[in-house]
């Protein structure tokens, strides 16, 4: 079925399709809609679901953790502030190894204060051991909330699903809702292994002071099983409902010198420069990240060994170092022989639009200046 | 999918840090200091009954829907609940708790939709087996004798109703009006009593169509209940002239089916609800006027406060503060009341203001008929009148002697009773057969076993009878729960469901039924706005909140335990219970 809804809906539709057990969220501007829209489904009988009101994000997933604990597949969506707040039990859904799925409308973390599109907010939580998804258009929402549930539940651990403020949450598209039947399909009820029974009652989450390592290690191996398993389970979705998701999405890049590296709602971007600058002869290709934790490191090595420069765009800052995503394609390109020179750019912060004149700008940049692996600020310095 | 779980490689770690041994092992319960308990306490509406039913039980069954245990726990304690849903002057709803939060729970719509449901789908009670059935007659088929004849019957013993009249049914068939209680409804009941076992033997008049002895060698024990039947007289001048009749009397024809013919202005003289019934009962013959004559006020007046509404809805006149001195003759019959005024003076003893004559203030009304209906007395001459009434405690007796020597016999109902209320004539045949019962099974104590008074002051429990007798423990607590006992976090206002009377305009073309009932959908909507104060209704809060999984539910027989092992005696179930069925107590030492 083909419907025209905003991004924040097809995360919502996503979401139902998923049907989890148990919905829990706080408010937060762009997240808004998604549980409003889930509410009503809830409300009209449409999604045997109990939805838990709580006074703030933080509890939010404190529910959706508890009632995984039960056993129930569950579901929560947020944003910057919100995100932020949830913070430590973030960290605690990781460790816990629920396959919560979560969707987060990427918007400014404050000071100063913006409502608008920035990865500050997710970037920042990718060290609590969640599985990380980041979307372009509001069909890769619905789908990846659907597969995340698939491969969160197989390797038990949770997933955050990740879309740019207005430019996908607000922005209608046409959009291709799969039927109930072939979602069931594709995901089978939730089993958990380890969960609260109160006919068989057993300590979970506590203190394992000698095995701490231990616990961390097998959480660390979740997440490489994951990324083994990913291509299967996108296999798998490729035959149920006829779209394919790669880990990355690269345009041009087989004989390319030049590539841009994205996340989100600016990959659309890089690709009409990649064909402006094309139509011009120049070999330029173009990389948006989708899957960025597990890091697709393998990916990233194969596409970008024998190019020569690697231009990668950040709607991100780690204070002190640079954007993350920089960082990252660095890091897996690390002993490639005759590795490219990644040349990090800082763009889009807080909403600011990153515009194709931006892009080209970093691509004048790094085709004269001296590699300096301190980013540089467009829109600012450039 | 279960697993076995071990430390001795990573590859049998669970996925995340979990106990290797059930956590049952741990009992949290040797932390406690203070221990929670589920008790039975009593609601105030419960006390108040004068037939003791346990009516939060019955209202948590309805909520439910289970409309079959709901008539079960009212059957219990009462012969007839379909009667009683329609006639009770229901002080239990002036005790309720919710009239705090917003309007009393309709309880007596609520006992007549039970009722009739119950009627309509034949429904009895479980047959209880004590051992040792005897053999009981009961003088009387009025409330207070089917009553006891009803639970005599239900513990097993074999009982004979003797009845002067032609109908069982007593004051419900021969005093209450149809509009009030309909005749269908009165006959349905009394044929469900003979149904469960009840022998009646009507048309006999115990003194005269048999004698007292003559009963008393057929039973082994016996119970008057017949009634106050003798209208009292006024006491002034022209009383026995024709067109001057006594209410009971009056009403009795009424409700035998005699019509009443138009007789232009009729003075009915008295306050109570016999006046108002023969008052309501002429408005209805049409071309009659009827107007009550009462020496006190409204406010004094000891008829229901409903009633008086109905008739004042229905038109009827008072003439407040005046009483007969004379009645006088025109062409060989009454024509006319002669009244003096009163007024009120400063309250007696018992705080109630007396009537006393303002002196030349007579007057008199023109009248075409007269009834009297200030009060009535029974008639005891088929008992040796040499013979006295006892009275211990709530029960009166009377040793009687014959031939065959002195045997005791048990009295109830409006007989002996202050309060003369159908309802409190049903709670003393009650209370009257667990005494017989008691009696005839060995004990001459004249008082009953402790802890079957519901609540503090109300009606024994026939319910906690019965477990008496099966040997069964009896655990409610005397306690009342009181609306601060209540949590009302967990209870919203909600709009009384409430039945209403007809138009009172057509109410008086007939003898039509004035209320209608509930419908059974808002009968169980006004059941659930019930507090259901003291009584579990299964909402599940203690288990909840419980932190140590320490409540156990078995939603099969609605009961749940506390789980003392596990129970950390934090109280959070106690102070989380809406209606006050958690008790919390310190542990004693060791």
């Amino acid at each position: 079925m083909i419907k025209i809804m905003e991004g924040t809906h097809a995360a919502a539709y996503g979401a139902k399709l998923c049907r989890p057990k148990v919905i829990s969220a706080y408010p937060i501007t762009p997240q808004t809609s998604i549980v409003e829209k889930l509410c009503e489904f809830v409300e009209k009988g449409e999604l045997d679901a109990d939805f838990i009101n709580v006074e703030s994000e933080h509890s939010a997933l404190a529910v959706c953790i508890a009632a995984e604990g039960t056993g129930v597949r569950t579901f929560t969506a947020t944003s910057s502030q919100g995100l932020a707040l949830m913070h430590e039990l973030v960290h605690w859904a990781g460790g816990a190894r629920m396959p919560i799925v979560m969707v987060n409308v990427n918007r400014a973390l404050a000071v100063p204060w913006s409502v608008k599109a920035d990865q500050q907010d997710s970037m920042s939580q990718r060290d609590t051991g969640w599985l990380q998804f980041y979307c372009e258009t509001n069909q890769e929402v619905l789908d990846t909330v659907i597969l995340a549930y698939r491969l969160s539940e197989m390797v038990q651990l949770p997933s955050m699903v990740c879309m740019d403020a207005f430019f996908t949450s607000h922005v209608s598209e046409a959009l291709d809702i799969p039927d109930q039947a072939s979602v069931d399909a594709f995901l089978p009820s939730y089993d958990p292994e380890v969960f609260l029974d109160i006919t068989d009652p057993y300590n979970i989450w506590q203190s394992a002071v000698d095995q701490f390592m231990q616990y961390k290690y097998i959480q660390q191996k979740a997440m490489e099983k994951s990324e083994q398993l990913f291509g299967d389970v996108a296999a798998q979705f490729k035959e149920s409902f006829g779209r394919s998701h790669r880990a990355v999405k690269e345009y041009c890049c087989d004989d390319a010198e030049v590539v841009l590296v994205t996340t989100g709602s600016m990959s659309g971007t890089a690709r009409y420069v990649v064909d402006q600058y094309r139509q011009r002869g120049k070999k330029v290709g173009a990389v948006g990240i989708r899957r960025f934790r597990p890091f697709p490191t393998a990916e990233i090595r194969e596409i970008l060994t024998g190019r020569k420069r690697v231009i990668a765009l950040d709607r991100n800052i780690s204070f002190g170092q640079g954007g993350v995503a920089a960082m990252e394609v660095r890091n897996a390109l690390h002993g490639v022989p005759d590795a490219p020179l990644v040349f990090g750019f800082v763009a889009g912060l807080g909403g600011a639009d990153v515009t194709p004149d931006h892009m080209a700008k970093a691509l004048e940049y790094a085709a004269v200046q001296e590699y300096d692996p301190r980013p540089r600020w467009l829109g600012v310095e450039l | 999918m279960k697993r076995e779980y071990s430390l001795k490689s990573i590859d049998q770690f669970p996925p995340t840090a979990r106990s290797f041994m059930s956590s049952l092992v741990i009992k949290t319960g040797d932390w406690r200091f203070f221990r929670p308990l589920f008790v039975k306490r009593s609601s105030p509406c419960s006390q108040e009954c004068p037939i003791g039913q346990n009516l939060a039980k019955a209202f948590m069954y309805l909520e439910r829907g289970d409309w079959r245990n709901a008539s079960e726990t009212l059957l219990e304690e009462s012969p007839f609940p379909a009667v009683m849903g329609r006639i009770c002057y229901h002080p239990c709803q002036d005790q309720c708790n919710r009239r705090q939060m917003d309007e009393e729970i309709s309880i007596r719509s609520l006992e007549r939709a039970i009722g009739d449901m119950a009627a309509e789908t034949r429904e009895k009670l479980k047959p209880r087996h004590h051992r040792g059935g005897r053999s009981i007659g009961v003088v009387g088929a009025g409330p207070a004798g089917l009553s006891c004849a009803y639970h005599l019957t239900n513990l097993g013993h074999s009982v004979t109703v003797y009845e002067a009249n032609s109908e069982p049914g007593g004051m419900l068939r021969y005093g209450i009006p149809a509009y009030r209680l309909p005749k269908d409804i009165l006959n349905r009941e009394m044929h469900r009593l003979e149904s469960i076992g009840i022998h009646m033997k009507t048309g006999v008049r115990v003194g005269t169509d048999i004698s007292l002895e003559e009963i008393s060698t057929r039973h082994e024990a016996l119970f008057a209940a017949v009634g106050a039947w003798q209208d009292r007289a006024i006491g002034v001048q022209g009383e026995k002239m024709p067109g001057v009749e006594n209410g009971l009397e009056f009403l009795s024809r009424v409700n035998s089916g005699e019509a009443i013919a138009p007789r232009g202005r009729v003075a009915v003289i008295g306050g109570g609800n016999t006046a108002l019934d023969v008052a309501r009962c002429l408005a209805r013959a049409g071309g009659t006027q009827p107007i009550i004559i009462y020496r006190r006020t409204s406010d004094e007046m000891p008829a229901f406060a409903e009633e008086k509404e109905h008739a004042r809805a229905e038109g009827i006149q008072f003439e407040f503060l005046a009483t007969p001195t004379r009645f006088i003759e025109n062409g060989g019959r009454v024509g006319a009341v002669e009244l003096i005024r009163m007024k009120l003076a400063e309250p007696d003893a018992t705080g109630r203001r007396s009537p006393v004559p303002i002196p030349g203030s007579a007057f008199s009304l023109e009248v075409e008929g007269v009834v009297k209906a200030i009060g009535a007395d029974p008639d005891l001459s088929f008992v040796n009148v040499n013979e006295e009434l006892q009275t211990v405690g709530e029960f009166h007796f009377v040793d009687h002697r014959s031939h065959n020597g002195i045997y005791r016999i048990f009295f109830g109902g409006d007989t002996v009773s202050a309060q003369r209320t159908v309802a409190h004539a049903v709670g003393s045949g009650k209370r009257a057969a667990m005494l017989i019962d008691q009696h005839l099974m060995g004990s001459d104590d004249l008082a009953l076993p402790p802890g079957l008074r519901v609540g503090e002051s109300g009606t024994p429990s026939m319910a906690r009878y019965h477990r008496l007798r099966s040997h069964e423990s009896i655990d409610e607590f005397p306690e009342v729960v009181k609306y601060e006992d209540l949590n009302l976090a967990y209870f919203d206002k909600a709009p009384r469901i409430e039945a209403q009377p007809m138009d009172p305009g057509a109410a008086i073309r007939g003898f039509e039924e004035i209320l209608s009932g509930l419908a059974p959908s808002q009968a169980v909507d006004e059941a659930a706005r019930c507090f259901q104060c003291g009584q579990c209704n299964q909402c599940d809060n203690c288990y909840i909140y419980c932190p140590d999984l320490a409540v156990r539910r078995d939603l099969e027989h609605l009961s749940r335990e506390i789980l003392y092992d596990y129970c950390k005696g934090c109280g959070i179930c106690v102070r989380e219970c809406p209606r006050y069925v958690l008790d919390f107590e310190k542990e004693t030492a060791g």
